[in-house]
């Protein structure tokens, strides 16, 4: 017994011995995200190590919701990474509770060799600055639009995409036959937005400082949608679930004619069908012309043990060369002006396109959680109430104001 | 020192690097997250000052919460009787003659190591309406097609199939055991008594396996009351919030909403609730046990 | 009950296919995940259900490895999991015995406080287990990925369960004989318990081999991940590579598989012991 607990005592602390003295001084650690540790990406990593010797960066990629766990664990622990990757909304989130630092003095710094914000989309500065102060940069800056399939909507007698409601709603109908559906939504949250805003409403008004949920324009997307599905029966119902797959797998295999989505969609469509004739469209335009937003933004946490340095690598990623490259290869769009201004951006005709609805996309939860009131369960409410009105056939007005009352009930109570 | 003191004391000598260890990795823990339900603000993470009882009040407000106590109840009483039933039945069955019966065991019981996460995948993409497996076979067969994880009535029912799909293996091997245990001579003696063949396993076997049928519902029940990952991994918790489940509401509340005292004050809640099931179990099935 | 050598003709008309569905659902996923683990990834992406690849793509076994290091994750996986299962192994049959067998003040309540820690889901302690392990200076090493699990109340459960049956008379005659409690646990209860050792070790080495969300949050360079975090990184933002993954999928099932096989003599015997109590 005792010489087994003794070999166990041994075998624990070598393993201590092996874990320990693997984390140096001149160690940068970086969260990213596990989709994007692009070649591009790696090389400018690579380049910033020898330009900084005796610096090391540890890049670490997880799945989002993970890294999303992983963040919250170590600001509760003092120890978050040098700099972090963020999807929508965490950036003024976490600045709000004072948990990242700000970048200000830094660009204001280097403005001579780093433009920060000049040279940035004014809609992808506006996602970083709280109370005038900017907490990050976006490296990613993307839109979902409409893509469509050219044979199948040339078979129904159109050469051109629809461009309004009545016209999707035409091809969509004319396109559907058995096992094939004219339209395949997305059951992911965001993609219900984009028929919101078109519709003119929004996901939260800062004047009244409520959710837009009960507002005419939102009960009139929902009906739309639900007509899709339930009258022409040119959509189906949308998969609930913790990805974003299913749309896309129709559409490349021919058994959806239209879906929304980003850039990031554009390389599995081409590896799993090579010969789909397929094309992206600006999108729809209803009372206005909108569409939802996504991107990555960089920030560095307030306890960063190397914030100085973080900063420098920002300033690497972000660089115009690596992000014309990055888009080329990896089909992703990018938030600096001089980006979409380069030729071989320009001459690429999917990334092109998915360039020209960042202009006028909007980001969901923006106004909100610049507020700093933002709390995920307003998400959850408003899309179970979606989802009761799409699934259940609710009554679309009396599901989305009381569903309206819980989320603002939810918003003054922070 | 008398014997008795002594005997004690060798006890906690064993006990000793137990009672550390749970105090330390459990208990002080869990003392942790007590003082943060009782906390407004940002607990752990930043400031946060007393509130009292507050986070514990606004449970009875937060609709999601009370709906995800609900499915999760639909979720653990289903999976706990589902697997329980089958498990008997096929127990039954593979404890007689049966020529294969190893090898069927040994089957039952592979969805017990294949990783959780990647079946959970797997049942998700056999059972996708537009792109699964399951259609595109009941398409090739002329069958009417299944929506049942587009439809919020039938999707929990989903998430507890796969649930009992897990657990069956477990259950039946433990029966199995707990019915090759029971001695033949109480069966001998009852056919003596003239009673039917096929009463034998309502008056013999079934009274007998009641320790083990409690040992199983208890585990199964305490499992899931617990599971999170089947419906992050399955539905995220859709359609309609229908599979909802409460942890993973409250894992939600922690690391999407950074709430982290209200969640510490909704999983407090849901430990009593478990705790107060089974008790119940206890109660319920060691009464039945005392009368037979 | 036992005598028949067969079930009759009638009875065996239906319980065949009935098993035959069991038997199938059981074997399902798993037989779709080595059908996607050679699946190229023009047939992943494809859209269409695939059911057997139209090459077998033998390549994605060896494209893992490329990727990522993935022998070093396995051997993190094995270190962690293995590690945790011997410790299960040295304590769980001590502690269970003195529940057991051994009368002392608290008892009672010391074992209900035990089983409530059953009661706790994983995550709700994580953030302040997270904390404790930074402050030790643990992050990123094995011993922060193994002290979490080092005892669990469910081994001691099962070997209080085990124990139980063991006839008290031979113990009250060790102690007569003036045999301490450690020989009595050593020379008496030790040498009964093989089937339920091999259980609480099989169990327990499966549940760690699988365990994602502490090895998520302790480990921050690549390699120290074990198998299952590992495994993520095969997901891009918004699509799985579902042939790798189910590649790894498959690195994940077969240890647990070779060890079921092991143990799963010793394992139907201590269920015997364990179903009765």
């Amino acid at each position: 017994m005792l010489k087994s607990l003794k070999t166990t005592g041994a075998i624990l602390a070598l393993a201590a011995g092996l874990g320990a003295g693997m984390a140096g001084a001149e160690t940068l650690r970086v969260y990213f995200n596990a989709g994007h540790g692009y070649d591009t990406y790696m090389d400018a990593i690579a380049q910033f190590e020898a330009d900084n010797p005796g610096w090391t960066v540890q890049f670490e990629k997880y799945q989002w919701p993970d890294l999303r766990t992983k963040i919250v664990a170590d600001f509760a622990a003092n120890n978050p990474p040098d700099l972090l990757a963020t999807p929508g909304g965490w950036i003024p989130e976490f600045a709000h509770q004072d948990l990242l630092l700000s970048i200000d003095d830094y660009a204001a710094r280097d403005t001579d060799t780093f433009d920060y914000p000049g040279d940035w989309f004014d809609n992808a500065v506006a996602k970083n600055t709280i109370d005038g102060k900017n907490y990050g940069v976006q490296i990613h800056h993307t839109c979902a639009t409409l893509v469509y399939n050219k044979d199948m909507l040339a078979e129904a007698g159109y050469d051109a995409p629809p461009a309004t409601w009545e016209e999707f709603r035409e091809v969509a109908a004319a396109t559907t036959k058995p096992g094939v559906f004219g339209f395949a939504p997305n059951s992911a949250f965001i993609y219900y937005w984009p028929w919101v805003f078109q519709a003119g409403g929004d996901y939260f008004n800062t004047e009244t400082g409520k959710v837009g949920l009960d507002s005419e324009a939102t009960i009139s997307a929902l009906e739309f949608l639900s007509g899709l599905i339930h009258e022409d029966r040119s959509a189906p119902v949308p998969v609930a679930g913790a990805d974003y797959e299913g749309p896309q797998r129709l559409f490349t295999s021919g058994r959806a004619a239209m879906i929304i989505t980003g850039p990031w969609d554009i390389n599995p469509i081409r590896t799993g069908n090579p010969d789909l004739n397929w094309a992206v469209a600006p999108s729809l335009t209803g009372e206005v012309q909108s569409t939802v937003q996504g991107g990555v933004g960089l920030a560095i946490p307030k306890d960063a043990k190397h914030p100085e340095m973080a900063w420098e690598l920002i300033k690497a990623l972000t660089d115009v060369e690596v992000e014309v490259e990055t888009s080329l290869r990896y089909s992703m769009t990018m938030p600096r002006k001089s980006w979409l201004a380069d030729q071989r951006v320009q001459d690429d005709a999917l990334l092109g396109q998915f360039g020209t609805c960042l202009p006028y996309s909007q980001d969901v939860q923006l106004p909100l959680t610049l507020t700093g009131k933002f709390d995920p369960a307003v998400d959850t409410i408003i899309q179970t109430a979606f989802e009761e009105v799409l699934y259940g056939r609710a009554d679309a007005a009396e599901t989305l104001k009381a569903a309206a009352d819980e989320a603002n009930a939810i918003i003054d109570a922070k | 020192m008398t014997y008795k003191q002594r005997r004690a004391l060798t006890a906690y000598a064993f006990l000793l690097p137990a009672i550390l260890y749970f105090l330390v990795f459990f208990f002080w823990p869990i003392a942790i997250e007590f003082w943060a339900s009782l906390r407004s603000g940002q607990p752990l993470i930043g400031e946060s000052e007393f509130a009292g009882l507050k986070n514990y009040i606004y449970i009875f407000k937060d609709r999601l919460a009370i709906k995800a106590m609900g499915a999760t109840l639909i979720y653990a009483v289903g999976s706990t009787v589902f697997t329980l039933l089958i498990a008997l039945v096929l127990a039954s069955i593979l404890a007689g003659p049966l020529k294969a019966r190893n090898t069927i065991r040994a089957i039952l019981f592979f969805p017990y190591i294949v990783s959780f996460v990647i079946s959970a995948l797997m049942w998700k993409s056999i059972l996708d309406p537009y792109t699964g497996l399951l259609n595109a076979a009941l398409l090739k067969l002329g069958l009417p097609q299944q929506y049942w994880l587009t439809d919020p009535d039938a999707a929990i029912w989903v998430l507890v199939a796969v649930s009992v799909w897990k657990d069956i293996g477990y259950a039946v091997l433990i029966y199995i055991a707990a019915i090759q245990g029971i001695p033949n001579h109480l069966y001998q003696a009852a056919e003596l008594d003239g009673a039917k063949r096929r009463h034998l396993f309502r008056d013999i076997t079934l009274p007998l396996l009641m320790p083990t049928t409690l040992f199983l519902a208890v585990i199964v029940m305490i499992a899931s009351m617990q599971e999170m990952a089947l419906p992050y991994l399955m539905t995220g918790g859709g359609p309609a919030n229908a599979t909802r489940l409460y942890s993973l509401h409250v894992f939600d509340t922690a690391f999407q909403g950074l709430n982290i005292g209200y969640a510490s004050a909704l999983s407090f809640v849901m430990f009593l609730v478990i705790l107060f099931i089974t008790w119940a179990q206890f109660k319920l099935l060691n009464r039945d046990i005392r009368h037979t | 009950m036992a005598h028949r050598t067969s079930y009759p003709l009638s009875a065996r008309l239906w319980i065949y296919p009935l098993m035959g569905v069991f038997v199938l659902l059981a074997m399902l996923p798993f037989l779709y995940m080595v059908s996607l683990s050679l699946q190229s990834d023009a047939e992943m992406f494809s859209g269409q259900v695939v059911v057997i690849p139209e090459t077998l793509q033998f390549t994605n076994y060896i494209t893992i490895w490329e990727k990522a290091p993935f022998a070093r994750f396995i051997l993190n996986s094995f270190f962690v999991a293995g590690v945790i299962a011997l410790l299960h192994v040295i304590f769980d049959p001590m502690i269970g015995y003195v529940f057991a067998k051994m009368e002392f003040p608290g008892k009672r309540f010391m074992f209900v406080a035990l089983l409530s820690t059953l009661m706790i889901p994983f995550f709700v302690r994580l953030i302040p287990l997270y904390v404790m392990t930074a402050q030790w200076g643990l992050l990123n090493t094995y011993t922060g990925l193994i002290l979490p699990f080092a005892m669990s109340a469910f081994g001691i459960f099962l070997m209080r369960q085990f124990i139980l049956p063991i006839p008290d008379d031979l113990i009250a005659a060790a102690r007569l004989d003036g045999a301490g409690e450690v020989r009595i646990f050593i020379d008496i209860v030790l040498p009964q318990l093989g089937p339920a050792i091999a259980t609480v070790a099989l169990l327990t080495f499966v549940f760690q081999f699988n365990e994602f969300i502490w090895p998520l949050v302790v480990v921050s360079s690549e390699n120290m991940r074990p198998i299952t975090t590992g495994l993520t990184l095969f997901n891009q933002e918004f699509f799985t590579q579902w042939n790798l993954t189910a590649v790894g999928g498959m690195l994940l099932f077969l240890p647990c598989f070779l060890l079921y096989l092991f143990a799963q003599r010793y394992f139907v015997q201590s269920a015997m012991l364990s179903g009765m109590k």
